[in-house]
């Protein structure tokens, strides 16, 4: 029972915490966040297992993840209220070219990463040729350029 | 339900994403406040959790008594308790603590120090006897590792011949 419990109370947790910290914070990983995932990782491993490192007790704090997963799936298609919650909803940042400056502060994304996507996804060079950007429910930022007469 | 915006067809709610910045800021004050709070040892070790009780001693035998302790524990996690006495009662004679069973219970004793010669256990208490002078540090000092093994609230009520009321402190265990 108490496996469950920390299994059950780590998931909830780590979905509060990585709502609360924002779209973007995991979406675009650079080498530090890599670290600090591992060490996220790492803390959570342990609170996990406790002092108990049995095989019965990994695969029942395996299965509880796997199984509160799998019930909150089928709540986000029950209930699409419920799926907004807790993966948030896109987010126009450019709309028709017009740059949407409030938004983009709140979600703390600055031009250089959206010309960056522009460029990796599109090849586009200039901001100008951008029509829509979109800060996906992942983190991503999609870019649907300006179609050339 | 996906909608249109302008040529462009998502699902986008203002009205929601206004909320759920709200909710941001507001989660990120709380665990600015959770670190502050665990820091000062509200969720164990620090200033806040470190505690004294100090009580009275019998009138035949002046002097003070007191527990130092931690309020907050966590489960599995050792915690020090230490018993001071400025004196013993009649370091010839045999000197008892006495914790409440309840206590007792609720927790794993990892070790004593000194060791006491014998414990008893009945159905209100444990007992630690101290025969001998020999038995009794220099310092008057009890110490007792403690390992919580059970979550929530934990009163603990510590007798000993010597003190005119028994000492009553309260710690919390988290999970």
């Amino acid at each position: 029972m108490e496996s469950i419990l920390r299994a059950a109370f780590i998931y909830l947790f780590l979905l509060l915490i990585f709502r609360i910290s924002g779209k973007r914070s995991l979406s675009h990983v650079t080498t530090f966040d890599l670290v600090l995932l591992l060490i996220i990782g790492e803390s959570t491993q342990q609170a996990l297992v406790g002092q108990d490192y049995s095989i019965v007790n990994a695969s029942i704090v395996i299965s509880t993840l796997i199984l509160l997963e799998f019930v909150f799936t089928k709540l986000k298609c029950a209930w699409p209220f419920l799926d907004n919650v807790l993966e948030s909803l896109p987010l126009v940042l450019i709309d028709d070219g017009r740059i949407l400056e409030d938004r983009m502060r709140h979600e703390e994304i600055d031009l250089d990463a959206i010309t960056a996507a522009a460029r990796e996804n599109h090849g586009l060079e200039r901001l100008d040729q951008i029509k829509y950007a979109v800060l996906e429910r992942s983190g991503g930022i999609s870019i649907i350029p300006r179609q050339s007469s | 339900m996906p909608t249109s915006k302008g040529d462009l067809q998502l699902q986008q709610d203002l009205k929601f994403q206004n909320q759920e910045w709200l909710f941001q800021r507001i989660g990120r004050i709380v665990l600015t406040f959770f670190v502050v709070a665990a820091a000062l040892g509200l969720f164990g070790s620090g200033p806040l959790s470190r505690a004294r009780v100090d009580a009275p001693t019998a009138e035949d035998n002046p002097g003070a008594a007191s527990v130092e302790y931690e309020r907050f524990l966590r489960i599995s996690v050792p915690t020090r308790l230490s018993l001071r006495f400025s004196q013993f009662r009649a370091p010839e004679k045999e000197t008892v603590i006495e914790f409440n069973r309840e206590y007792y219970d609720s927790v794993f004793i990892r070790q004593i120090s000194p060791q006491p010669s014998r414990v008893t256990i009945d159905q209100k208490s444990a007992r630690f006897y101290y025969a001998a002078r020999a038995e009794l540090p220099a310092d008057r000092v009890l110490i007792f590792v403690l390992v919580p093994r059970k979550f929530g609230s934990l009163p603990l009520r510590i007798r000993a011949d010597q003190l005119s009321t028994s000492l009553r402190l309260f710690q919390f265990v988290y999970f």
